[in-house]
């Protein structure tokens, strides 16, 4: 994070008394990686569900205690629950078509969308093998930006089963460039 | 087993914790094997999404105004509603179990004043057997809520046991007409009817307690680092549950005691230090991880993982033994606000 502790403290302190410059810190540093997280693990309005995030995140600060690696943890402790929530809601799995719909949804340059598309396609192709445990550790460490430990609180599971799962996914990921031939 | 299988086990052996480490923290790892995967961590990293300066102060001005009205409702508590006419079911049993030395109580206390320091206590003050004995009479009674605030304040001074009890006392004893009242924010009360979890939530307090029983007789640091992060988390999910505006009584029940249930075991199947050795010595584990797994579990694709995580953890000797987080995910379900609450 880019705060540092004693930074993090005056920034906390200052959200929970409500100056707009300490949320604008807190949504600039966190607010991509969580919008990153949700796309990559299937919500339909990614953007939207990241508002919703950050606006627990502002209800509830005021109980937070805690160092920045902790607060860091908290806010995709949410993001983690949030989207469970709205996957429960949908009543359904989460689904390649919404994640690349939300790609294609971006706007840029047309020649670097469709070389990024096709990356995106083959990436998806290999996470879409995952099971959803492996996919949830390799976001949470690749995107969302977590340690093992803080990825271990974000989804209640023990720091060696973590260990295992982002072994597993990447052997997993290893088989599938060779064998199935993905290119990347 | 298939080639696919066996090509990935194979995979598995020549990753190291260590050189996987490097890799996912955007370092080039020695095994060439590992290499050739970083342009799709690349990718996967990239998926980081940019934000523009507009959306950024927008948000900024809304969670300004949320946390200011939120320290002003702290600070200037509305009364509620329903407080003096109708008694908490909760609060009606803890009467009955302090009826014996209530009346000493009052006798010695006598004064407002002890009233208003009494009620600021927590577990282990020497006020706080005032406090609990004034709240059974309806004075200074906090609820749930204030229940759930002093199993936390126990867990930090690492009385864990003891937290977890206590936190059982949060959760709403229905006795009688299968309505049960919750504590809302210190002074919103909500009313939710509990057909069927008048089972859920005496589940939900004997889990509680056949857990503090157990994190009581636990021994290893290991097994108490894991307590403790499972209690940490149950606490919370808690205390976010009561503060939804939809708050499910019948919910709230079922995910206490599985999350519960869920203290003290072992349920990644996975030990922290986690063998090098060959996965296959592991199989026979790993099949019976697969029946246990079923429990709650969404998908098979879970459950596969369940019986893989396990298949490390049969390199130690270990038994897995079922679902692994759905204590922790269940809990997401009432955990926030209704998004439509707010703007």
């Amino acid at each position: 994070m880019a705060f540092g502790e004693e930074a993090f403290e005056s920034v906390l302190e200052a959200c929970k008394a409500g100056a707009e410059w300490a949320w604008a810190a807190v949504y600039r540093d966190l607010a991509g990686p969580v919008t990153g997280y949700l796309a990559s693990r299937g919500s339909a309005e990614p953007e939207d569900t990241t508002s919703e995030v950050f606006l627990k995140v502002a209800r509830n600060v005021s109980n937070f205690t805690g160092d920045e690696s902790s607060f860091r943890s908290w806010v995709f402790v949410i993001a983690h629950r949030t989207l469970l929530d709205e996957r429960r809601n949908r009543g359904r799995r989460p689904s390649t078509a919404e994640f690349r719909a939300e790609t294609a949804a971006e706007g840029g340059n047309v020649e670097s969308e469709a070389m990024d598309q096709l990356v995106t396609d083959e990436l998806q192709a290999a996470f879409d093998q995952l099971t959803e445990s492996q996919r949830d550790v390799l976001a949470l460490r690749m995107i969302a930006g977590l340690t093992v430990e803080q990825t271990a609180q974000v989804l209640g599971k023990r720091e060696g089963a973590v260990k295992a799962l982002q072994r597993r996914a990447l052997a997993a990921l290893k088989q599938i460039i060779d064998l199935e031939g993905v290119t990347l | 087993m298939s080639e696919f299988g066996v090509y990935e086990d194979e995979m598995l052996k020549r990753f190291s914790d260590q050189d996987v480490e490097l890799l996912l923290s955007g370092r080039m790892p020695e095994s060439e094997d590992l290499a050739r995967l970083a342009p799709i961590l690349e990718a996967l990293h990239a998926r980081r999404s940019s934000l523009s300066e507009e959306r950024v102060s927008r948000f900024a001005a809304k969670a300004a105004e949320i946390a200011i009205s939120t320290r002003q409702d702290r600070a200037h508590p509305a009364a509620p509603e329903r407080a003096a006419t109708r008694p908490r079911r909760f609060v009606l049993a803890l009467r009955q179990k302090m009826a014996t030395g209530l009346a000493a109580v009052l006798l010695l206390s006598g004064m407002t004043g002890v009233a208003v320091a009494s009620d600021h206590s927590a577990p282990g003050d020497a006020l706080y057997g005032l406090d609990r004995a004034l709240e059974a009479v309806g004075v200074g009674d906090g609820g749930a809520v204030e229940r759930i605030a002093e199993a936390q304040a126990l867990f930090q001074s690492g009385r864990i046991a003891e937290a977890i009890a206590h936190a059982a006392e949060a959760v709403p004893a229905v006795e009688d007409d299968g309505l049960v009242e919750v504590v809302i924010d210190d002074q919103v009360e909500v009313e939710g009817e509990l057909e069927t979890s008048q089972i859920g939530s005496s589940n939900a307090a004997d889990a509680l307690f056949a857990a503090a029983a157990q994190v009581q007789n636990g021994d290893g640091d290991d097994e108490s680092e894991l307590v403790r992060q499972q209690v940490a988390s149950m606490l919370a999910a808690m205390a976010l549950m009561m503060q939804d505006t939809e708050f499910d009584g019948e919910a709230f029940g079922q995910q206490v005691a599985e999350m519960a249930r869920g203290i003290g075991g072992d349920n990644e199947g996975e030990p922290e230090n986690e063998a090098q050795g060959s996965a296959d010595d592991g199989l026979d584990t790993a099949d019976e991880a697969t029946d246990n797994a079923g429990d709650g579990l969404d998908t098979a694709r879970d459950a596969d993982d369940e019986a893989e995580e396990a298949d490390d953890a049969a390199d130690n000797g270990d038994t897995a033994e079922g679902s692994a987080d759905e204590g922790l995910d269940t809990a997401g379900d009432n955990t926030e606000e209704a998004p439509s609450g707010r703007p």
